[in-house]
Order: C-alpha cells, then sequence, then structure tokens
C-alpha cells in the first residue's frame, strides 16, 4: 500500500474523530468555503449519523429520557468508542453498560437500553425451525427421562432489578410511563420470536431454571430433578408439562439438528 | 473492453422498510427496486423473509456501502463471502458499491469519504475493484460519491479519475446524477463537464436524490425531492448515455411511495422526451 494515500486517510480520519487537526494543510480552501468547515462537515456528519442510528435502535430511551438528554449521552459515547463493525446497526452495542455509568443514579435507563438492544437483535437473530407440538407427540414415554432441548437462537433472558418493562410498554403505547421503582427481588423476563416478531414476558424463578437448564443441555429427567430439589413445594410433572406446551406454541424451543 | 452493461429494466426505486406493505399488499409500477445490501446481511428473522417475498415480485438490484474500496486494506473476506451469499439468494441485476473509502486502522466511520485524485489512489483502487470482481465473479458498478473536500495532493479531476478507474478496473458506473450537482456546487465545477466525460457505454444505472442547500455548500442528505437543476441534469445524462435504468434515493423525511413514484414519473417523462427527439 502507497504511504501517501495511508498518510491522508489518516489524518482525514483523525479529523473526524477529534484527535488532530494535520488534514487541514491537505484541503483546498475556497473563498464560500475554507479548508476547516469542509472538514467540520465530515466531523459532524459522522458523529449525527451514529447518534442516529442509535437513536433509532434505543427508541424508548429517547422517549425516556428526551432527544436532548439522549443525544448528549449518544456524543458521549461516540467520543469513546469509534465504530469497528461493518454493518451500521451494529453500532451501539455497548451503549446499555456506558449508560449504567453515565446515569448512575438512573439505573433503570440502562435497563431499558439492554431492553431496546434486546428486542432489536431479537428481531433478527439466526433462524431455526420451531419445535413443534407434533414433534415431541412422537416421545415415547420411556424416552422422556432422557430427552434434552434446545432453545431457538432468537431466545434470550434479561433480570431486571427496575420496573423497567412496564415503563417500556407504557412508553411504546405514548403513555405516560410509571415511577421508576425498584424490584425484590429482581426479576427475569424471557425474550422470544414468534411469527417474525419479538415477544418477552416475565418468569417465575421455577420456569427461569427450567429454561436455562433446557438451554445448558440438560435432560428432561435433570429438570425434573432440579425443580423438585429447589421448588419443593411445586408440582413437577403439572407445571413442567403446562410450561412446555407454552414453550412449543411459543416457538422457544427449536429442533435439534 | 469486457464488462457490459445489460439493457436498461426501466425505472426503479430504493426499497426502504416504511414501503414495505405498499410492495407486499399490490403491484406497483416500478420496473425493479434497489435494496441496501447490508440491511440484509442479517443473521435471519423478518428482513430475510421480506427480501424474498419481494423478490418474487420484482427485479433487484443490490447496492452496497461497505466495500470501502478506497481504503489501504483489502476488502474483507468475510463481507466479500456474506455479500456473494445474498447475491445468491438475490440474484440481482446487478452489484454496486462506491467510489470512497469508510475507513482506516480497524475503523468504520460509516461515512463515504473522498478519495484523492491521484496516479497511487487509482493505481490502488484499480486492484481493489478487480479483486472483488474476481471474487464476485461479476462487475462490480462504481457510484460516485458527494463531495466536500478537495485534496490538495490530487493531480486529476474527479472525472478523469472516474473514468480511469472504470476503464483500468474494466467495471461499470452507478452515475448519481444528485452527487455530480451537489460536488459541483461545493467545488465551482461545470457538472455537463464531468457529465460528458463519462463514457456512456459504461454507465448502467443512475442515482437521483434531493439535497439540502445551506447556501455556501450542498450536502447530500436524501430527504427531499429531486430539484429542477438535477432534473436538467438528468435530462443530459439521458441524452450523453441513452435509456439507462434510473431511480429516486430517498433516506429521511421518507414519504408515502405515491409520491415518489410521482416522482419517478418525471424521471420516466423526461427520459421518454429525449429518447422520442433521438430516434425522430
Amino acid at each position: 500500500m502507497n504511504n501517501m494515500l495511508t498518510e491522508l486517510q489518516t489524518e482525514f480520519q483523525d479529523y473526524i474523530l477529534g484527535r488532530s487537526d494535520r488534514a487541514l494543510a491537505r484541503i483546498e480552501s475556497t473563498a464560500a468555503l475554507p479548508a476547516e468547515r469542509r472538514l467540520d462537515i465530515y466531523h459532524n456528519a459522522y458523529r449525527a449519523r451514529l447518534a442516529e442510528v442509535m437513536a433509532d435502535t434505543y427508541e424508548r430511551v429517547v422517549l425516556y429520557i428526551g432527544e436532548e438528554s439522549f443525544e448528549n449521552a449518544a456524543w458521549a459515547y461516540i467520543e469513546g468508542h469509534p465504530p469497528i463493525t461493518r454493518n451500521v446497526r451494529d453500532y451501539g452495542r455497548t451503549l446499555p453498560e456506558f449508560l449504567a455509568t453515565y446515569f448512575a443514579d438512573d439505573p433503570e435507563v440502562a435497563e431499558l437500553a439492554g431492553m431496546d438492544a434486546r428486542l432489536r437483535y431479537t428481531f433478527d437473530a439466526l433462524d431455526a425451525d420451531a419445535l413443534g407440538v407434533s414433534d415431541v407427540a412422537i416421545i415415547q414415554p420411556q424416552e422422556w427421562e432422557s430427552v434434552a432441548f434446545t432453545l431457538h437462537p432468537a431466545v434470550s433472558f434479561q433480570q431486571f432489578h427496575w420496573n423497567t418493562p412496564a415503563i417500556w410498554l407504557s412508553l411504546s403505547e405514548e403513555a405516560a410511563p410509571p415511577a421508576a421503582e425498584q424490584l425484590s427481588p429482581p426479576v427475569v423476563w424471557l425474550f422470544w420470536r414468534k411469527e417474525l416478531q419479538p415477544h418477552f414476558r416475565s418468569l417465575s424463578g421455577a420456569e427461569h431454571a427450567a429454561l436455562q437448564a433446557a438451554a445448558d443441555g440438560q435432560t428432561f429427567g435433570a429438570i425434573c430433578s432440579l425443580l423438585a430439589e429447589h421448588w419443593p413445594e411445586l408440582d413437577v410433572t403439572t407445571n413442567l408439562a403446562a410450561w412446555l406446551r407454552t414453550w412449543l406454541d411459543d416457538g422457544v424451543l427449536a429442533k435439534v439438528l | 473492453m469486457s464488462a457490459i452493461r445489460k439493457a436498461s429494466p426501466g425505472f426503479g426505486l430504493g426499497l426502504r422498510t416504511e414501503h414495505y406493505p405498499d410492495f407486499l399488499d399490490a403491484p406497483q409500477p416500478v420496473d425493479w427496486l434497489e435494496i441496501i445490501s447490508e440491511n440484509f446481511l442479517v443473521p435471519g428473522g423478518r428482513p430475510l423473509v421480506v427480501l424474498d417475498q419481494i423478490r418474487e415480485r420484482y427485479p433487484l438490484a443490490m447496492h452496497g456501502v461497505s466495500l470501502s474500496l478506497g481504503a489501504p486494506a483489502e476488502p474483507d473476506r468475510d463481507y466479500l463471502a456474506a455479500l456473494k451469499k445474498l447475491i445468491q439468494r438475490v440474484n440481482p441485476l446487478w452489484v454496486s458499491d462506491h467510489l470512497c473509502w469508510t475507513g482506516i486502522n480497524g475503523i468504520n466511520t460509516h461515512d463515504l469519504l473522498p478519495l484523492p485524485y491521484h496516479e497511487q489512489a487509482l493505481t490502488h483502487i484499480v486492484r481493489q475493484i478487480r479483486q472483488v470482481q474476481d471474487f464476485l465473479e461479476r462487475p462490480l458498478l462504481i457510484e460516485n460519491v458527494s463531495s466536500y473536500v478537495s485534496f490538495t495532493d490530487s493531480t486529476l479531476s474527479e472525472w478523469e479519475f472516474l473514468r480511469a478507474v472504470c476503464e483500468e478496473a474494466d467495471c461499470l458506473l452507478l452515475l448519481d446524477v444528485n452527487n455530480i450537482y451537489v460536488s459541483s456546487f461545493n467545488h465551482d465545477f461545470d457538472p455537463l463537464t464531468y457529465l460528458r466525460a463519462i463514457p456512456p457505454q459504461r454507465v448502467q444505472q443512475i442515482h437521483l436524490a434531493g439535497h439540502s442547500n445551506n447556501g455556501d455548500h450542498i450536502v447530500d442528505t436524501h430527504d427531499h425531492p429531486v430539484v429542477d437543476p438535477v432534473w436538467r441534469l438528468y435530462r443530459a445524462a439521458c441524452e450523453h448515455i441513452g435509456p439507462v435504468a434510473t431511480m429516486i434515493e430517498r433516506d429521511d423525511h421518507i414519504p408515502p411511495l405515491p409520491e415518489l413514484l410521482a416522482e419517478l414519473g418525471q424521471a420516466r417523462r423526461i427520459a421518454a422526451a429525449v429518447h422520442a427527439r433521438q430516434v425522430a
């Protein structure tokens, strides 16, 4: 690669990133528009574009904290996170972690961002054939003990310490969100995709443990034992049968390849 | 010349999510649609399902924004492999990307940044385009970008550079008439000089779009209707090139589909009038 071009591109990019103004000497000025203003068009467009991409991904965060506050947070994030992803849609994946520090006094903001991001990635997660009722109908009674399931690639969990899903839902309905309220204990929600649309609902501790065990490759028999051990008051067979029916209806499980 | 352009399929639009229902629910008066390749380089879900449904109804052209052909690094093999897979799924009319670079040293600014126009840059981008064409096993269409800077290093005009690129790389052109206009305003040159330097047989497709005029400079924003000076330049392009696939790009403030179809009607009328005069 020739150095003359690489040097120019390094300096040009450094100007865009706000790291140096050496590129100024390489730009023609005209009476109408001096070099600095010309370079600033790129400098500003870079930030505006990335902020816009994140405002689209984190739509409910924008509604919750307001456009100006979001833009300030986004620009602060952009300064420390030059994009390294090929596809612009992937930019800002770590914004939730950044917001946890940036809005340390309002932890529900970071949770809300996490939820927005999760729904976005649920939407276009990898495809897989969902396991249906007819697929499990052929399992013989003696086989159930050793059967293992796989979660659909679009399935994931998020733990909420705040009433973030209620805030998210209000914002989506253009209603005033409820006041942030800490949950004790925290609640895990399930995210999945059905008929190409993302869905989510809260999980009991036992159902989450069962799904997590399934995700970890444990057999149906092992999941029964796990539930019996930790939730002795639970009617394991009845509950697990009902959950399984819901998981199958919702496409939460995938056919094992 | 070995890269042979296809006969014009007519008049199209850039496919945007806002218009998915319009294109899926009823036939629309467009001859083809252009997709942004990156919008469908996703793991799965609805985007790819919709893509297959749209493809059943319309011929598609694929337009990319990530090749970064002018960057020092060779085109990313993973990206090229994903693009090739999408090409096999879509069987597009053609595949395009830009005469630009998007970042260096591992950073992708996600902007279409201009190159200096000199021999070194020319040699480099020609090599890059040839590599991509070899990998994809098809000619690439290269689009001219709008620019706001001219480099003191440049020894060629943009049109001399573009012409040399397509002749030496043996690629085709996606001529963005709005970008010629925007750059001519920002760099104070005659857009007709640019247009007339373009080898007509290389132009496979034309982009038309609106922009934002800030008084002392114009920014290529794709958020307004096409302006009259760009329509006049399009007329000149039709005279120079002959019948050529033409489409309107709108990326922001996206109006209801009928508004864009009406705008596309203006392109059809201009092209038809030029053609009628040429055959008379």
